[in-house]
């Protein structure tokens, strides 16, 4: 019951806090949907207004070449009253997400996969917060409030990896595939995560069932479960917006071309600003390969800890991945509380952190030198950007070790609490 | 006397006395001479006295002198013994200096020795009460042998314990790799036992056998991988309880034998501590290796660089060969560079002339033909250009057909009253009248008739000056692409006069570039505000448009006009000056460039693609009409390969409001010469059929060749960027050049001109479009050096670790290999 009340407070609190903004200052969100660290061509709130504007009246959304995003939020977002009226239902409709989100955290914190799995168990298990520490982490996260009243549409996504997170953990292995299913359906990038999920359902269905299922039959089936997913969602938007290749161009196209160079908190944009254009095909391949190669390498040598491999896979995406924005490093430092045991073993935090601080703090200073002051250039806010990624990079490369370190403790245990040297 | 107090020296004082000797002789000397006493008589006794006096003083500075060397050898000598005396004593300076170097070095070493810091005396020696103890044989010694004797002590001492460590370390050695070797066994034991497990599964009864007494407490790490096996054994094979058992029990000897190697190892920590007498430490162990990797995490290393490379192999390299292969279009380059020398196609110009004899029997017309024909081709120096003279047959059918490839209609007419043959050329039509009186009609045995030599020498006349510019147009292009074969320009302009050679050359100079389309622009401009409009439209349609409608195989045009008013001249222009002699405003010759005020008046270079003629209608203001150019009185004149202008003068001195389509007539005609002009059209002769053919002809000739050229560019310039792609639609557009070109060639062999012309029109086209390809021309600028710097600064950081991690498995597989060929 002591439980509940805590989780009871951190909720509304972060409800409240949320409401609070708006009504103290009602310019916030339209302030935080103009910024390129909170907005990206891909989730911009504004690019969802025209869309819906073109919607609701009976115009392809995509005919602007404005909206990229998928169609199935149009509907939803048909519903609620128009946001530039009445920005209290959208405000409220994104807590609730975010409060979802936080629900999905404590399910996963609450498992204890994140200490110990199947063939594994972490040494210092002991150190960790329980679930409602987490949930606050996230909630009072300003990364996280800047996205929810920015109402940037990657909230969707994050819900999508969250539950598929979620649903693993506890052994609805059919529900985690539908919604990571869900989530690549939005962005494309979360298909990546396919791999890991499934080797985490499967620890999971091997701890606890009795039979012992095989390999190539659970994965098969799983992929079956995801592939249907999202051609199911693929199947609804075709309906809904009538012309499936304008529609597929508009959202997947675009994405995984990037046309768009707006700038934002990523490494993409000033990269294909300068590359000569016929290399432009190349280095796209590059880029998007670069990304998915470190699926493969990470899940085989993180075997035993599937869902280290799913955060670690997520703090890559939100350095790597084409239109990253803070909500991407958000939901990874959502997940990362959850490695309360590894944090000991860090060893550059001190500078992960204050290089994030300086970046976040710096970041807007810049771009407002580059594009209002006009006594900047695109290469100060890149700099900046190249600043957030190198701390996110330094953080995920320094929990990877950490976990590398807890592994190897765990197999040599004579070694326990020894310097090591990395080589 | 200062000076004697000076000089002291005795070898000098001769010198001295000797000196005042010379000076009291001098003194007598002057006393002799003086003119003012008289104390000779005669001036001879006075010379004689002077002259004895001058001796003596003679002989004294004779003595001076030598005393004077003297000296000088003296101080030489003195010199030079000072130097010696000076050398000797710096060296034995030097001498003194060195030894007290010497002498310091010396003094420090003693002191560096004094003070050096023996490592005996650091050394960590047992005390002396108990060495003597031990070694009571060394108690009389000196403390020198004594310590030596310590220092020898101490050294076999250590050795011993050297040795005990090594050997100690050997076991342990040994230890270790008994250790890996059994826990090799249970590896392997381990995947048997898995397989075994694959085959009867019972998870309950296995965690119970795990479970049994005998077993230490510490949990089962390894042993816990696979935890379902069935419950129901009664069908397993009675093998499964020894495996089992075997399983169980080789973890815990594997326990067992690290607990000993512990405890083995601690002890030997003990054995060397146990030496507390001797206070130096015997190392401790050295820095304990990291526990050697497991195969299967060698394994796991292996297979996670293999997934990089695989995503790298696999995806990588095909988009890297997808996206950056460029894509070229085969060209047919030996046969384009073949063109461009001019090998394939050699222009000729076969033109057909018809000669229409109405009133003249047939055979007689045929000879007159064959002689006239005879003599042109004797006339006929420039081989491509030729005339061919026809017979018109009164056939109509071929006259239809034969009519539009007709360069000139020959018309002999008879005329009673000529003397000589006299001819006239149609204005209207492509016509040549030659009048002959009848009795100059050749007899058909004659072989070279007057007449024939006539009308031979009349049309080639006619026809020297576009023979000419082809002669030109030919030469240039062959100029160009210095082939050896064509004949010398100078051979084919043999017959040219220097001077037409050089009027064509302006001319050529003076017309506009050929183009597919050019956009005609009439302007007016005024000075004021009147005249505000003019019949243009009708000035177009009555004097433009039959001449572009005669234009329109060779060239599209497009029309545009406009009015403006207040068109003042340039402020740097020089102003019109008035001429009382004409009584006129003159603008000087020189002066006719700056007339146009390109700043302000709005005359828009490109109206759409192709070039713009413009042509200028000025009417000058009432206060400075009537305007006319210096000393030719001329209203009008052409600016090369830009348009013309006329100026018009109000004919009574008022201003016009309106430009009517009377007094728009006089420019209008003007400007089509001009036009004509600008198009390049030859000077002569004046029939204008006859000149738009002969343009026909130049036009086809030059655009030909141009085409030519530009698939020859193209083809070179394939050949020598190798990196720049070629779209299909370059490869397209060569074909349709090619193509076209081949059947112009063939057109203008045939002598059919029109059809040459217009398919050396789609030729030029085609090629232009071929050779400015915008892809093209985006990767020309890209050399391969680039590439380094576009792939090396994302590529290089990425790559180092993946292929240094290849280098090593590789590296460990080929030792493996290598070890297992020993085994």
């Amino acid at each position: 019951m002591g439980v509940d009340r805590r989780k009871a407070a951190v909720f509304g609190g972060a409800l409240a806090l949320r409401l609070l903004l708006l009504v103290l200052f009602p310019s916030l969100p339209d302030l935080l949907t103009g910024r390129v660290e909170a907005s990206t061509p891909v989730t911009s709130f504004k690019r969802l207004q025209e869309g819906l504007f073109l919607y609701t009246r009976n115009v392809s959304p995509y005919d602007g070449g404005v909206f990229h995003q998928a169609p199935l939020l149009l509907p939803i977002f048909s519903l609620l009253p128009s946001s530039p009226g009445f920005p209290f239902p959208t405000v409220v409709l994104y807590s609730l997400i975010d409060l979802i989100n936080a629900n999905a955290l404590i399910t996963i914190a609450e498992s204890g996969w994140a200490v110990s799995g199947r063939s594994y168990s972490a040494i210092r298990k002991h150190i960790r917060w329980d679930g409602v520490t987490i949930a606050a982490w996230f909630l009072f996260n300003p990364f996280t409030i800047a996205t929810c009243l920015g109402r940037s549409t990657a909230v969707f996504t994050s819900t999508g990896i969250l539950y598929a997170l979620a649903s693993a953990v506890t052994g609805k292995t059919f529900n985690s595939m539908l919604a990571l299913g869900f989530a690549s359906y939005l962005s494309i990038y979360p298909a990546l995560l396919y791999i890991p999920l499934m080797l985490l359902c499967y620890d999971q269905r091997a701890q606890t069932a009795k039979t012992c299922p095989s390999t190539t039959v659970f994965a098969l089936q799983h992929l079956a479960i995801f592939v249907l997913s999202i051609a199911g969602l693929l199947g609804v938007s075709a309906l809904l917006i009538g012309d499936f290749k304008a529609f597929v161009s508009a959202t997947y196209g675009f994405q995984l071309l990037v046309p768009d160079l707006t700038p934002n908190v990523g490494l993409w944009w000033y990269f294909f600003i300068e590359i000569f254009d016929s290399f432009r095909e190349f280095f796209l391949g590059v880029f998007w390969l670069h990304l998915a190669s470190y699926m493969g390498g990470l899940s085989i040598r993180l075997r035993r800890q599937p869902l280290f491999v799913l955060s670690s896979l997520l703090g890559i995406f939100a350095v790597f991945k084409p239109y990253p924005s803070i909500s991407d490093a958000s939901l990874y430092f959502a997940l990362l509380p959850l490695y309360r045991h590894l944090f000991p073993l860090m060893r550059y935090t001190f500078f992960a952190v204050s290089a994030l601080l300086y970046a976040t703090l710096l970041g807007p200073a810049f771009y407002h030198l580059w594009i209002y002051a006009g006594s900047g250039n695109a290469n100060f806010f890149y700099a900046i950007t190249l600043v957030w990624s190198l701390g996110l990079s330094i953080l995920l490369a320094d929990t990877i070790f950490a976990a590398l370190r807890d592994e190897w403790e765990y197999d040599n245990p004579e070694v326990r609490g020894k310097d090591v040297k990395q080589v | 006397m200062a000076i004697r107090d000076i000089v002291v020296n005795p070898s000098l004082l001769p010198v001295l006395s000797l000196s005042a000797e010379t000076r009291e002789q001098c003194m007598q000397l002057l006393a002799v001479l003086d003119p003012s006493a008289d104390s000779y008589s005669d001036s001879e006794e006075r010379a004689l006295a002077a002259s004895k006096e001058q001796k003596q003083l003679f002989a004294l500075l004779a003595r001076l002198r030598g005393l004077n060397r003297d000296a000088i050898l003296r101080v030489r000598d003195t010199k030079q013994a000072t130097a010696e005396a000076r050398q000797e004593i710096d060296r034995l300076h030097l001498q003194l200096q060195n030894l007290y170097y010497e002498q310091r070095h010396l003094t420090g070493e003693i002191a560096a020795c004094e003070s050096y810091d023996h490592k005996y005396l650091a050394l960590p020696l047992i005390p002396l009460e108990e060495f003597l103890s031990l070694h009571p044989e060394h108690r009389e010694s000196d403390e020198h042998d004594l310590m030596i004797a310590r220092i020898n002590h101490e050294h076999a001492e250590r050795e011993k314990l050297e040795q005990a460590r090594q050997e100690l370390l050997k076991r342990k050695q040994a230890l270790i790799a008994e250790n890996n070797k059994r826990k090799e066994d249970l590896a392997s034991l381990d995947q048997d036992l898995e397989r075994f497990i694959d085959v009867s599964l019972c998870p309950g009864e296995f965690r119970a056998m795990l479970l049994t007494p005998g077993r230490p407490p510490s949990p089962s790490r390894r042993s816990s991988k696979r935890t379902c096996i069935n419950s129901n054994n009664s069908n397993s094979p009675p093998t499964l309880p020894h495996l089992v058992l075997y399983q169980v029990t080789s973890p815990s000897s594997k326990h067992v034998l690290v607990m000993i190697a512990k405890n083995e190892d601690l002890s030997s920590l003990q054995t060397v501590d146990t030496h507390p007498d001797y206070t130096m430490n015997v190392s401790t162990p050295s820095p304990r290796p990291p526990p050697p990797e497991k195969p299967e995490a060698i394994r796991t290393r292996f297979k996670v660089i293999a997934a990089f490379w695989a995503v790298i192999v696999f995806l990588g390299f095909p988009i890297w060969w997808k996206t950056t292969s460029i894509y070229r279009a085969s060209l047919p380059v030996p046969e384009m560079i073949d063109w461009a020398d001019g090998k394939t196609c050699r222009p000729v110009f076969p033109l057909k002339i018809r000669v229409e004899t109405p009133h003249l029997p047939d055979a007689e017309a045929q000879h007159l033909v064959w002689t006239t024909q005879h003599t042109l081709d004797d006339l006929n120096e420039f081989s491509a250009h030729h005339l061919r003279l026809k017979l018109s047959n009164d056939n109509a059918d071929e006259q239809l057909d034969e009519l539009a490839d007709t360069a000139l209609t020959v018309r002999l007419l008879p005329q009673d009253d000529l003397i000589n043959p006299k001819s006239e050329l149609q204005h209207d039509t492509t016509q040549l009248d030659v009048f002959y009186s009848p009795s100059q009609i050749p007899p058909l045995s004659s072989s070279n008739p007057p007449l024939s030599a006539y009308v031979a020498g009349e049309l080639q006349q006619l026809f020297t000056e576009e023979k000419a510019i082809i002669a030109q147009i030919l030469s240039n292009s062959h100029a160009a692409s210095a082939t050896a074969n064509s004949q010398p320009p100078s051979a084919m302009l043999s017959s040219v006069s220097p001077q037409l050679a050089e009027s064509i050359a302006k001319r050529l100079r003076r017309s506009m570039k050929y183009a597919d389309t050019y956009h005609l622009a009439f302007s007016l401009f005024t000075p004021g505000t009147e005249p505000s409009s003019w019949d243009i439209q009708a000035a177009v349609h009555d004097y433009i448009t039959p001449l572009l409608q005669a234009f329109s195989p060779i060239s599209n045009f497009t029309v545009d006009t406009q009015v403006q008013l207040y068109a003042t001249f340039a402020p740097t222009a020089p102003a019109p000056e008035y001429d009382q002699g004409h009584a006129a405003w003159t603008l000087k010759p020189e002066d006719l460039s700056a007339f146009i005020n390109a700043a302000e008046w709005p005359l828009s270079p490109s109206i759409g693609p192709g070039p713009t003629i413009n042509f200028i209608l000025y009417v000058p203001d009432a206060a400075q009409s009537p305007l006319v150019v210096k000393d030719s009185i001329a209203t009008s004149w052409v600016v090369p390969q830009w348009g013309g202008v006329v100026l018009l003068n109000p004919s009574n001195g008022t201003q016009l409001r309106h430009l009517s389509r009377g007094s728009l007539q006089a420019p209008f005609l003007t400007f089509s010469h001009q036009l004509l002009t600008l198009l390049g059209a030859p000077s002569t002769p004046a029939a204008l059929p006859f000149r738009l053919q002969t343009l026909t002809r130049i036009r086809a000739a030059s655009l030909l060749l141009s085409a030519s050229s530009t698939m020859g560019s193209l083809a070179r310039l394939t050949e020598s960027l190798p990196s720049i792609p070629i779209p299909a639609t370059v490869a397209a557009s060569v074909a349709t050049t090619l193509s076209h070109l081949t059947s112009a060639c063939e057109h203008l062999r045939r002598g059919r001109f029109q059809a040459a012309l217009a398919d050396a029109r789609i030729a030029e086209t085609e090629a232009e479009r071929s050779f400015f390809e915008k892809s093209m021309v985006g990767q020309m600028y890209f050399p391969d050096e680039h590439k380094v710097a576009v792939y090396l600064p994302l590529l290089g950081p990425i790559g180092v670790p993946l292929i240094v991690g290849l280098l090593k498995e590789v590296k460990k597989a080929i030792a493996l290999r290598k070890a297992r060929k020993a085994n």
